[in-house]
Formats: structure tokens, C-alpha cells, sequence
């Protein structure tokens, strides 16, 4: 196998050649194109598909990205038809009859052969008739290195047919902006000066958007996020409540429920059950130091990208910072942030949640950019 | 070639006459036990030095095009780094985005200090 990107190709890299060079589609009978944007997400993926010179999206899914290869022994009738792998929500269902494998680990593909599984089902999920030829924009971790990239287009071998890597906050930036307003007055394009924190579940992406493609001094990728939180919170209720016997998967859930930054706001009284029986337990401290350790990873990259914008530019990018991805719903992480740039002296920053489709704004801007590609800039994903 | 988008016609070539050559020199000095490593050293070293020769170019190249009057820049450079605005000012299409990217992407990185 061979090249890994247009033009200049690493060897040993994803079967992979430029667009120009590609054959047509085999066959009598052309096969319609479909477009997919894609934010392949630690724990959750959201895939977006339509069809090209249409703004409509037919598939708009959030999916955890996890694979369940069911396990030996099985009673024939406990899966639906029987079948060896699940995906998503259908495996997190039968975890009892699962091996759960989850593809990606800090924002990167860790397990290859269940990421394979996985673009699979995401195919099948936005094309199940299989006959589309599918052109996909993939949002990857700002800074990612070529072998991660690499690792997604081997990953993807087979699953699409063209494919397109693309930095998730700049497609973030793209998803949030808002197309039918970029010639109104007094529209802030967030394309053209603003600052996108994106927190995920392995990564916390941040980037300056200036109106230009962001270079790698635009983008800082920090391995700390959601899952990190989790990991957090985990170890310290093990300390606190010895033997609670919460899974991972509760600790998770209470984190999204409870999560908050800033001054602790305890008491935070939760109930969960606990070896069949109900129990409270205190977590407002636990989840206080596990979520404000978000925020002392955050800051230094953030203050670090604002030093980096020009100055003529950087009054109205703190006017501009925009907090996405599953992080933005951590409590009080705005004003928290917004505070803590005051304090140090910075002009009148304005820091912003993205709003209620934060899960997906990277396949959002994901899909405008299949959209907008030229054909010469697809990726063509051979075998 | 694959820097001209040939890739395809490259890897034709590398895995079919370029290979036979390559096993057809192994097999005809299949008693001499080095040779099979100092071929490969001898490969590694003439990729590297096309690396550096089209690195080199694509220094050289928007250096001479200026004093030559050349409008366009080549392919394989990024962009030049534009000023941020300080407000809302004609932004290109998302196409123009993506090839700046792959720009980026082609750019020879910085070595491992």
C-alpha cells in the first residue's frame, strides 16, 4: 500500500491517490454520490449526510462510538438476528452480552479493527442501500499528526470512497456559522475572527479562526477531557465511597448531570443505587476538583492562543470565544472562563456556549465542506 | 510523479518495474549477505535526498518567482499568513479554506530539533 496524502506519500500509508488520478465509478450505471460530515468522537460520533448541490441533510445521527462484538455462548434470540457485532446504543444496551471495544481513545483511533467496524456501520447508517459512492469529511483533533491521520484513512478504507481530514474546530467554527446571516449587519462570522474551544471526550481543542485556513500555531490539542474527568471522578468516589460499585458508565452519567465549574456547590446531594439499594452521596466536591481540573488545562492554552493574535485583531476575538463539544455543557464554564480572563486583565472578553447543537457542529461544518470540496481536493480511498 | 498528482502512475511503477528491478538485484546477488541491507540504505538515502530537493525547491521557488515577476505561487507552499481582521471582512469560500490546508499539509515540517 502507498501515500497517505495528495501528493506527497509517506510509504506504508493508506491506499489512497489524488482525486485527478482516480477512475470513475466502476460499473454500467454511475452510482449517486453521497456526502457525509462526520465528527468521529471518543465516546460519541455524529454523522451528517445529504446529498450533493442540496443543502438538505437526510441522516443526522449522534452515536456512541463504540463496538460491542458479542460474546461467545450466547443464547441463539438474545440479539436481534443474531448478530456477532452492535454498534452504539444498540451495544451499550446488551454491554451483558458484549465485549465492549471502544475505537478511539483522546480523540484518536487506538483500536483499528473496531474503528474499521465502525466507519462500516456509519456507511450503512447514511447509505443503507450500500450503493453510494461516499465522500466524506472527517473532523480530526487540531494538531493530529500524520499517523493519526493515517490510522483514519486505513480505518476508512472500504467504508467510503473519498475522503477529506479536516482539523474539528475549524469545522466547528464552519457548523456554527451562520450562512444566511453572513451579509447582515452587525453578524460576528465566526469564520472571520474567533476563538473555538471544542471539549470532547478524549481532546480539548482549541483554534484561532482569523478569516485564513489556521495553521498548527492556531491549534492547540490538550489529551484532557471528558473521558479524563471521568477517570477523575472515578479514582476520587473510589476514595471517598469505598466499594461503591459505581461502573464507569454511572460515573459518566452523573458527571454529564452534575457537572459544574467554579466555586464548589456543595451540598450536591445525588442518589444512585448501590448494590440494589438507594443511596445519597455528597459529590459536590468530587465534582467540582474533577471539573475545575478542566479548567486549569484549558486556560493556559487559551490565554496562550490570545497572545498569539495579532493585536489589531484581539479586541474583537475576546469579544468572540466560543465554548463547544460535550464540554459546554459543564456548568458555569463560560462565566468561569469569561471571570478568569477579566481577572488577568484581558479587554472585555466575551466568552460564549455554542447552544443546544453542540454535539454537532463539527459534522455540521464537516458537511458544508463536502459540499464546498473541489473534486481535486478529495482524498480517493482505494480498495 | 506524486508530487506532479501522479500517484497512481507512482505506485504503479514502484510496485511493478521498480520492484521486479529491486528482486531481480537481490536474486542475482543473493550470496553476498550485505547487499540486501546496503540496498536498502541506498534507497532510504535517495529518498531522503528527493526530499530534500523538493524541499529545497519549494524555498527556492517563491524566492526566484518574485525577481522573475511570476503573479502565481506554487502549488506546494502554504499561503502566506494573512492578518486577522479587526472586523468583518470578505472571507474566502470554504474551497479556498481546504486548499490552504492541504498547503499546510504539503509543507515540509521542521525536523526534530
Amino acid at each position: 500500500m502507498t501515500t497517505a496524502t495528495l501528493e506527497k506519500s509517506p510509504a506504508g500509508g493508506a491506499a489512497v491517490a489524488p482525486a485527478a488520478s482516480a477512475p470513475a465509478s466502476s460499473g454500467s450505471k454511475a452510482a449517486p454520490t453521497l456526502l457525509i460530515g462526520l465528527d468521529l468522537g471518543t465516546n460519541k460520533s455524529c454523522v451528517l449526510a445529504g446529498a450533493p448541490g442540496s443543502t438538505d441533510i437526510t441522516v443526522s445521527k449522534v452515536i456512541p462510538s463504540v463496538v460491542g462484538y458479542v460474546k461467545d455462548g450466547i443464547v441463539d434470540g438474545i440479539i436481534a438476528g443474531n448478530a456477532r457485532i452492535l454498534y452504539g446504543e444498540e451495544a451499550l444496551r446488551q454491554m451483558l452480552h458484549v465485549d465492549l471495544v471502544a475505537p478511539l481513545a483522546q480523540g484518536v483511533i487506538s483500536h483499528p479493527g473496531a474503528a474499521r467496524e465502525f466507519l462500516q456501520h456509519i456507511r450503512a447508517v447514511a447509505d443503507p442501500s450500500g450503493r453510494a459512492e461516499i465522500r466524506a469529511v472527517v473532523g480530526v483533533p487540531a494538531n493530529a499528526e500524520e499517523p493519526a491521520r493515517e490510522d483514519i484513512r486505513r480505518a476508512a478504507q472500504g467504508a467510503f470512497d473519498r475522503i477529506l481530514l479536516i482539523p474539528e474546530p475549524f469545522l466547528a467554527a464552519l457548523g456554527y456559522r451562520d450562512d444566511s446571516r453572513i451579509k447582515q449587519p452587525g453578524y460576528v462570522d465566526p469564520v472571520v475572527n474567533s476563538l473555538f474551544i471544542d471539549i470532547g471526550g478524549g481532546t480539548s481543542d482549541l483554534c484561532l479562526v482569523q478569516g485564513y485556513f489556521p495553521t498548527r500555531n492556531d491549534q492547540i490539542s490538550i489529551p484532557f477531557a471528558g473521558d479524563a474527568i471521568d477517570e477523575l471522578l472515578f479514582e476520587e468516589l473510589g476514595r471517598t465511597y469505598p466499594n461503591n460499585g459505581l461502573s464507569r458508565i454511572t460515573v459518566r452519567e452523573l458527571k454529564e448531570a452534575h457537572a459544574y465549574v467554579g466555586a464548589s456547590r456543595k451540598p450536591l446531594d445525588v442518589k444512585v443505587v448501590i448494590g440494589g439499594k438507594g443511596r445519597t452521596l455528597e459529590l459536590g466536591d468530587v465534582i467540582g476538583r474533577a471539573c475545575n481540573a478542566l479548567i486549569d488545562r484549558i486556560y493556559p492554552a487559551l490565554t496562550s492562543l490570545i497572545s498569539r493574535a495579532s493585536s489589531d485583531s484581539v479586541v474583537s476575538l475576546l469579544q468572540n470565544i466560543i465554548v463547544t463539544g460535550g464540554g459546554s455543557q459543564v456548568r458555569g464554564i463560560d462565566t468561569v472562563l469569561q471571570k478568569r480572563l477579566a481577572d488577568d486583565g484581558f479587554e472585555a472578553p466575551k466568552v460564549r456556549l455554542a447552544g443546544q447543537d453542540y454535539q454537532r457542529y463539527v459534522a455540521i461544518g464537516a458537511l458544508k465542506a463536502a459540499r464546498a470540496a473541489r473534486e481535486n481536493q478529495w482524498q480517493v480511498l482505494l480498495g | 510523479m506524486r508530487l506532479n498528482g501522479r500517484g497512481t502512475e507512482a505506485d504503479r511503477l514502484h510496485s511493478g518495474e521498480f520492484s521486479a528491478a529491486v528482486e531481480a538485484l537481490r536474486a542475482d546477488s543473493a550470496d553476498d549477505p550485505d547487499f540486501s541491507s546496503q540496498l536498502e540504505a541506498q534507497l532510504a538515502a535517495e529518498e531522503e535526498r528527493a526530499a530534500d530537493a523538493v524541499a529545497l525547491a519549494e524555498v527556492l521557488l517563491p524566492m526566484l518567482a518574485e525577481p522573475l515577476g511570476r503573479a502565481s505561487q506554487p502549488s506546494g507552499r502554504p499561503a502566506p499568513r494573512p492578518a486577522a481582521a479587526a472586523g468583518p471582512r470578505e472571507t474566502p469560500g470554504i474551497a479556498d479554506f481546504i486548499d490552504e490546508m492541504l498547503a499546510h499539509e504539503r509543507a515540509p515540517r521542521p525536523g526534530p530539533a
